[in-house]
């Protein structure tokens, strides 16, 4: 089984994430818990702002997450901090809603008493209201906790990591042991969150409300003794696995250089050759955000000053970021960018990597066979009779499919936006004839795609250019020259047998980019 | 004394409370009784200040309440509500302990003061442990007065305490608060929508009507000299026998025809027996009024002067009842002495007028009579 191996080859990796998804989670709903609950008693306090505070904070659960996570980024960069925010903010409604209700159904006649007896405000909040609100707050805690471990899975789009990032990285190799290493532990913390909480709840519920509890209100308190020793031991180990992995981070943070990468296979072995590049090489040390959604979300990182480095493409810089027409010219389209990007954005383009990854279409054998293609212009003239998997990004880029067609003048029948892997299962399954990919996919080997060729010269060439921030470069100067050692040895047959190994025979990137670092001498392992 | 001068309550447009003004004297238990929606809680949660007055002045001993910290005063009167107001997720120890420790009692008389008062109000050690929920209503409810003791305050307001609890525990419980008033001579303001509750604990009856005092006095005043039909109305005409003790021998007692004087010779008195068709007289001073003693047809017949004066023969030892003796007491002497008369003085023995077999049968009567003529 793909998943068994996996596991087994990766435990220390799936460890590190499962502690990172539960120290984000726990960040984020700490957060929603210490802002949650005095918004709650506010609320219940001022009715006057019940129904906005509500009202807001069911707003904010109603928008996709990915699109606020997508808000988030221009704001609060990349990592973590966004991730957190974002999570937290969604677990604020069940939070505020449920202490708002807890602290409503309290009896009249209680607080009255309370009052009576010459309680001050805060006395009856703290010793009345609090203790018997629990109940409700812990149960809406644990909504927004359940809630929250699942949502953190999509932090990794931007960067963040946690379990998410094996599932998206899963999803981009179409690897699914990868997948099921992430969702399956994603899963069983939901569940054991869920448990651990429900626990809590009945311990922080006094005997009195517990329907059950009276009847034998001598072995409830048995019972609740040895409920108490669980999470007692459960927190205690949450406590010292989260501060064990702060520590590591903290004691790392000293000469940091982070890091980072696109979903697709050959962006993740990038990352990991730099970062063990950089780290055998020099006394830096290295913050890995792989993983992110796209150029976008590590272009707005760099500008946010939360990613130092990371590798992307000639073309991609030259259309994507400078908005320039697309041009197939490599020499022109380097220059202006290099320049561009300097002067812009303070941003430095190193010298551009051997191997370049263009896009391409590809089509099984049986369609090349069947329409007789070999060209885009072959394609031109039976376009209109396809369907098309394409990514989001290719969908939308002036150098991809908006140009194509305009080029080599033609449309397809049919056009749907499928990220990452799905769009070979797409074309497997014979749902699409025709998908983008670049041309260095390992899979393109897998499944045995034919490429076809560009003959109108429309796609510009996409050379791997590690883009470093300025200010970073200036301080560690030799990173330039340990990077550009890369130069020779990576070239576009290297690259593709990398993907390869990735893509195919599901070797760890960390493993394919350790190995190619060694073969070629470049670090002393 | 707790003084309420012109007292006023107003929701918006809705007066609750019309200018009430009244004097609680201290050390005894005064109940507010009236319709739903009177004002009579009302009245009560503006003593320790749950309500604010819209005018007016309460004073506690000469000091004005309005003048207190509100949390401090509150925490010198004790306060009983009727679902108790027991905090749920405490047990009843933590629940006593809250009190003390609002009252900054030190830590280690906790335990011997929540002892002492379990103890007073009837509960036992064993119920400290356990949770409210846990208990019967009536031993909720003696916990919630254990709450309002404990801090051995002066003043204790009471707000409908008993009215949840079944006729058997309600009971069980009013005579606790008479035990316990007798012990401690505590001030308790009691609201009760129940008369008989309130005759049977009150030293005073505050008889409340649409935000107004209908009227204040005894039990005993209330029952016997309704000042108003509203009142008569209230208290029901007959609720008068469920307390025969404020039923007096003046209530029941007939004037008397049949006198005569110590001087009256035995042949006018044997005269008028005949006219009145009685077999005795009743030998009074002529001045005074003052009852002398009895004479009678066989003590007469006796006799073979009967020029004799009444006083030479007159019997001495007769039954007497005092203007004041009650219905219950008049009964067993009754029935103690087998007599089928009595003769009812005033403080200085002056004849006053007189019980016999019908006159009670008559007056026993009146409690079915009277509701057989209101139909």
């Amino acid at each position: 089984m793909d998943i068994f191996s996996y596991l087994f080859n990766n435990g220390t990796q799936i460890w590190f994430l499962l502690i990172e998804h539960v120290r984000l989670t726990a960040i984020a709903v700490g957060m929603a818990i210490l802002v949650g609950v005095p918004l709650g008693i506010l609320v219940s306090y001022v009715r006057p702002l019940n129904k906005p505070i509500l009202g807001l904070t069911n707003l904010i659960q109603a928008i996709p997450s990915m699109a606020l996570l997508g808000f988030a980024i221009p704001l609060l960069g990349i990592g973590a901090l966004p991730a957190v925010v974002v999570v937290f903010l969604y677990s604020l409604l069940p939070i505020v809603k449920n202490t708002c209700t807890g602290i409503g159904q309290i009896s009249p006649q209680i607080l009255e008493a309370a009052v009576g007896i010459g309680m001050t405000k805060f006395q009856i909040l703290y010793k009345i209201q609090l203790p018997l609100t629990l109940p409700f707050l812990m149960a809406g805690v644990r909504i927004a906790s359940v809630t929250a471990v699942g949502l953190m899975t999509m932090a990794a789009f931007i960067g963040a990591g946690g379990l998410g990032f094996l599932v998206f990285s899963g999803i981009a190799s179409l690897n699914n042991g990868m997948i099921l290493a992430g969702a399956i532990p994603a899963c069983l913390l939901a569940l054991a969150v869920d448990g651990g909480l429900s626990l809590v709840e009945t311990l922080v519920t006094p005997l009195s409300l517990q329907p059950n509890a009276l009847r034998d209100p001598a072995g409830q308190r048995r019972r609740n003794r040895i409920k108490k020793g669980i999470v007692c031991v459960l927190s205690a180990v949450l406590l010292f696995s989260m501060g064990t992995s702060a520590y590591h981070s903290w004691s790392r943070s000293a000469n940091v250089i982070r890091i980072g990468s696109k979903q697709f296979s050959e962006q993740h072995i990038l990352g990991n050759i730099l970062k063990e590049l950089i780290e055998d090489n020099t006394n830096l040390t290295v913050e890995s955000h792989f993983g992110a959604g796209g150029t976008q979300v590590l272009f707005e990182a760099m500008q946010k000053q939360d990613l130092d480095l990371y590798i992307d493409y000639t073309g991609t810089v030259f259309v994507d970021i400078l908005k320039q027409p697309p041009s197939s010219d490599e020499k022109t389209v380097y220059e202006i960018s290099k320049k561009e990007m300097a002067d812009r954005y303070n941003i430095q383009l190193l010298q551009p990597l051997r191997f370049h990854n263009d896009y391409a279409l590809a089509v099984s054998p049986e369609v090349s066979e069947k329409y007789q293609l070999k060209t885009l212009s072959d394609l031109a003239r039976v376009g209109s009779q396809l369907t098309a998997g394409f990514t989001l990004e290719f969908l939308n880029r002036e150098d991809g499919l908006k140009g194509l067609e305009k080029a080599y003048d033609f449309s397809f029948a049919h056009v749907s936006g499928i990220d990452g892997a799905n769009r070979y299962i797409a074309l497997q399954s014979g749902n699409t004839q025709i998908m983008d990919a670049f041309t260095t996919d390992g899979l393109l080997k897998k499944f045995h795609l034919q490429l076809l060729q560009d003959d109108k010269k429309f796609f510009p060439p996409y050379y791997g250019v590690p883009l470093i921030r300025a200010d970073v470069l200036k301080r560690h100067p030799e990173l330039a020259a340990l990077i550009n050692q890369l130069d020779e040895k990576l070239d576009t047959t290297t690259m593709q047998e990398l993907n390869y190994q990735v893509d195919e025979e599901h070797r760890p990137p960390s493993v394919v980019a350790h190995e190619f670092l060694v073969q070629q001498g470049l670090i002393h392992k | 004394m707790i003084t309420l001068e012109r007292v006023r309550k107003q929701y918006g447009d809705n007066e609750v409370l019309h200018s009430i003004s009244l004097s609680l004297p201290l050390g005894e238990i005064i109940s507010i009784i009236g319709r739903s929606g009177c004002g009579k809680t009302t009245l009560l949660k503006t003593i320790n200040r749950l309500i604010p007055l819209t005018s007016g002045k309460i004073l506690i001993n000469g000091q004005d309440i309005q003048s207190m910290n509100p949390v401090t005063l509150r925490r010198k009167i004790g306060y009983v509500i009727q679902q108790t107001g027991l905090f749920p997720h405490m047990t009843i120890y933590e629940n006593l302990a809250t009190v003390l420790q609002l009252q900054q009692t030190p830590k280690a008389e906790y335990a011997r003061l929540i002892q002492e008062i379990v103890d007073k109000v009837g509960l036992t050690q064993k119920l400290l442990p356990r949770y409210p929920a846990e208990l019967s209503g009536g031993q909720q409810q003696r916990v919630g007065v254990a709450r309002a003791l404990i801090t051995n305050p002066e003043l204790i307001l009471m707000d409908e305490p008993f009215s949840a609890l079944d006729p058997i525990t309600r009971a069980s419980l009013q005579d606790e608060i008479l035990r316990l008033q007798k012990m401690l001579h505590k001030t308790i303001v009691f609201v009760t929508h129940d008369m008989d509750e309130a005759i049977k604990i009150s030293d005073h009856i505050c008889l409340m009507r649409n935000g107004h005092v209908e009227t204040f006095g005894t039990p005993e005043m209330i029952l016997r000299h309704p000042s108003t039909p509203y009142v008569e109305n209230f208290i029901g005409r007959h609720r008068i026998w469920n307390s025969p003790e404020f039923i007096k021998a003046e209530d029941i007692m007939i004037s008397a025809t049949n006198l005569c004087y110590p001087q009256d010779s035995l042949l006018r008195c044997m005269n008028k027996i005949q006219n009145i068709a009685q077999d005795y007289l009743i030998v009074v001073d002529p001045d005074t009024n003052k009852f002398r003693g009895l004479i009678n047809v066989r003590l007469i017949r006796k006799q073979k002067n009967l020029n004799l004066p009444a006083v030479d023969i007159m019997q001495q030892p007769v039954a007497t009842a005092k203007m004041q003796d009650s219905l219950p007491f008049i009964l067993s002497t009754v029935k103690k002495l087998h007599r089928p008369y009595m003769v009812v003085l005033d403080d200085q023995s002056s004849f006053q007028g007189l019980i016999t077999q019908s006159s009670l049968v008559a007056a026993l009567g009146r409690q079915y009579v009277d509701e057989t003529e209101a139909i």
